[in-house]
């Protein structure tokens, strides 16, 4: 009786994550099975000829390799510099205050705004970077980041990294301060180094905090539209078109909506297992706080 | 094992100063109770004891050699805080023996001397579990056993017993003597628990506000506390303090009316603070040559004892009678102090006068 009471409490709720997130999950799922051209008033059920087509479009694996490389390498990256930022921020210092927030900073950028920054910082002819790198003599002569393929991925990968580290960081040094003093006392009596404390003090206190920073910053990465967008469109020659770009152009440059959202769903399908995976290793442990 | 010298110790935290340069001598294989009120510096001594904290100034010696330069393991000191701090991701087995692993102890040697250990603490059937799995009392064993397994020279446990409930207090701090005895390391105890000092030290360091004001044997500071501090601190209920006054040849002590001879003559004449503890009073009905007549303000029965509250020279006095003493608030009662077990503090400074230099 309770029970049913508690399911009827939620309902709204439901209902409310129907009308927002499922509705257009199915909605899209629906349009892929057609083939619809607005401007060529085509517009036909076709099945699962579209699928069959993303199998074979070599553009596709291309778009679903940049994104796992830029996921990657961003991910790790910010975890990574995340947890030096708040080992560093974490200790007693003055003007903690003003530093903490200060690191803050670029995560309160809107994307669009710190990548047209860095699009100006990168910018081969006036840009900051081959301007100090020419000044410094590490290179002879301007260098296209943007415009080279073997830049350009680096260059989108350093972009985000910029924006999100401050993210995992502030999440990090949350997790840090829970931690008892008294444990790295204990364990400076008991003999430990510094990197032992670490290991056997931080990192399983940390352990949850990680899993989320990794969740949160993957599933973000795997999506990423607005920095690539701005900073190379995709290109160049496709170099860091992301699978989010790529629907992008599919659904509103080509106006192909049966297949641009074929690609749609192939990102949601591509993020869902991404998400049971964290999950089930978090619940696995014992839930968020173990 | 290992003889502690502190020299002219002292720490500060900015501006703030939680340990006045201070000398303090522990004896090798003693158990030192550093006891005081919260806030007063103890843990901060035992941290700088430990390495834990870096002094302000003076020397920290273990057997005649200064350990100032020596990190914590270095100095081979163990130590049991009052959070117990076990490593909540590791099992019992693995707190105990992690001082060895650490130290890249032989596996086999680990095994050996983790059981040992188990054993003496009866923590055998609980190797396998998680911090969180265990009571209150099973954690402070383990963090004990964590201590023991070093085979330190010094152990530094900081108010191990506080987190425990009353029952298992006592229990436990007989198992400690126990241990201190079978270990014959020395033991540095800080509590705030005077009875916990008393029980368990073969001396006493009494500390406020950062200052040591007095350390001696737990007797010796009952019977001949430093100053006002430690008498009213040390001691449940703690030393009364009564105003009076030494005639000029320092022969006689007079409490209210009525004049007291003393024993021994004092180097004092004029105000005087007498202290008396509750059982240096005799309480009767009956009016004799020195009583003072008073009334009870205050009775509480305790079973063993009773204690009766009343007023001697403007002070609240309370007064240790025998269980069956009937008496209730606002009977008449006859008080004479017993004289001869007093000691005399300094009106203004409060320090004892027979111990002044
Ligand atoms: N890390 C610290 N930073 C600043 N002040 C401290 C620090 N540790 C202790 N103190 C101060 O030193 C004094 C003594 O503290 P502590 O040694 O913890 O007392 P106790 O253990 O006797 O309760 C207190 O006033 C406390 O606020
Ligand atoms: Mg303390």
């Amino acid at each position: 009786m309770e029970s049913r009471f508690g399911y009827l409490l939620i309902i709204p709720a439901l209902l409310t994550i129907a009308v927002v997130a499922i509705y257009p999950i199915i909605d899209v799922f629906i349009l892929s099975l057609y083939e619809r051209f607005l401007t060529l008033g085509i517009d036909e059920f076709t099945g699962l000829n579209n699928y069959l087509k993303l199998v074979n479009d070599a553009r596709f694996w291309n778009a679903l390799k940049n994104t796992a490389v830029f996921t990657f390498f961003s991910v790790s990256l910010e975890l990574i510099l995340g947890m030096a930022v708040a080992l560093f921020i974490n200790r007693p210092f003055s003007l903690q205050g003003l530093i903490r927030a200060a690191v803050l900073l670029p995560w309160a950028v809107p994307t669009v705004v710190s990548a047209k920054i860095w699009a100006w910082i990168f910018n081969t002819d006036l840009g900051i970077l081959n301007y100090a790198l020419l000044n410094f003599g590490l290179i002879d002569a301007d260098l296209n980041w943007l415009g080279s393929t073997g830049y350009a991925m680096a260059a989108a990968i350093t972009v985000d990294v910029w924006k999100t580290t401050p993210f995992a960081a502030l999440l990090l040094l949350a997790g840090l301060q829970v931690i008892p003093d008294d444990l790295y006392k204990a364990a400076s009596v008991d003999g430990a180094s510094r990197w032992q404390k670490f290991r056997h003090i931080t990192i399983p206190h940390l352990k949850p905090v990680i899993m989320i920073v990794l969740l949160f910053r993957t599933l973000d990465a795997f999506r990423v539209f607005d920095a690539i967008y701005i900073l190379t469109g995709g290109g160049p020659a496709n170099s860091t078109e992301t699978l989010s770009v790529y629907a992008y152009k599919i659904l509103f440059q080509t106006l192909d909506f049966g297949y641009g959202s074929t690609i749609a769903v192939s990102v949601f399908a591509a993020v869902m297992l991404i998400s049971i995976g964290y999950i089930s290793i978090l619940k696995r442990r014992g839930g968020l706080l173990s | 094992m290992a003889g502690i010298q502190l020299k002219g110790l002292s720490k500060r935290f900015g501006k703030n100063v939680a340990i006045h340069p201070l000398d303090l001598k522990i004896d090798d294989g003693s158990f030192m109770a550093i006891v005081g009120p919260s806030g007063c510096g103890k843990s901060t001594l035992l941290n700088l004891i430990a390495g834990l904290e870096t002094p302000s100034g003076g020397d920290i010696i273990f057997d005649g050699q200064s350990v100032l330069n020596l990190n914590p393991r270095k100095r081979d000191v163990a130590f049991v805080f009052q959070t117990y701090a076990l490593y909540p991701h590791k099992t019992v087995y693995e707190n105990i023996g992690f001082p060895l692993s650490i130290a890249r102890v032989e596996k086999n040697e680990i095994d050996k001397r983790i059981l040992e250990v188990a054993e003496l603490l009866g923590l055998q059937n609980l190797l396998s579990r998680m911090p969180r799995e265990l009571s209150g009392g099973q954690r402070q064993r383990v963090a004990l056993g964590r201590a023991i397994i070093r085979q330190p020279k010094v152990f530094l446990l900081d108010e191990p017993l506080s987190n425990l409930d009353a029952k298992l207090r006592v229990q436990t701090r007989a198992e400690l003597k126990k241990l201190h005895e079978r270990l014959k390391t020395t033991f540095v105890y800080v509590t705030h628990d005077q009875t916990e000092a008393m029980s368990l030290a073969d001396k006493i360091a009494i500390l406020k506000d950062g200052k040591l004001h007095q350390s001696a044997p737990p007797r010796e500071i009952y019977n001949n506390p430093a100053d006002t501090f430690v008498g009213g601190f040390i001691g449940s209920p703690g030393m009364n303090f009564i105003k009076a006054a030494i005639d000029a040849e320092g022969r006689e002590v007079a409490i209210e009316n009525m004049l007291y001879p003393l024993s021994q003559p004092l180097e004092k004449s004029g105000d005087i603070i007498v202290g008396l503890r509750p059982e240096h009073f005799s309480i009767g009905e009956h009016a004799n040559e020195k009583a003072l007549a008073k009334e009870a303000v205050v009775v509480e029965p305790l079973g063993s004892e009773t204690l009766i509250q009343t007023e001697i020279s403007g002070a609240q006095v309370v007064i240790r009678a025998p269980a069956d003493y009937n008496c209730e608030a606002g009977d008449p009662i006859q008080v004479t102090p017993l004289i001869e077990n007093a000691n005399f503090f300094h009106p203004e400074t409060g320090v004892n006068i027979e111990l002044m230099d």
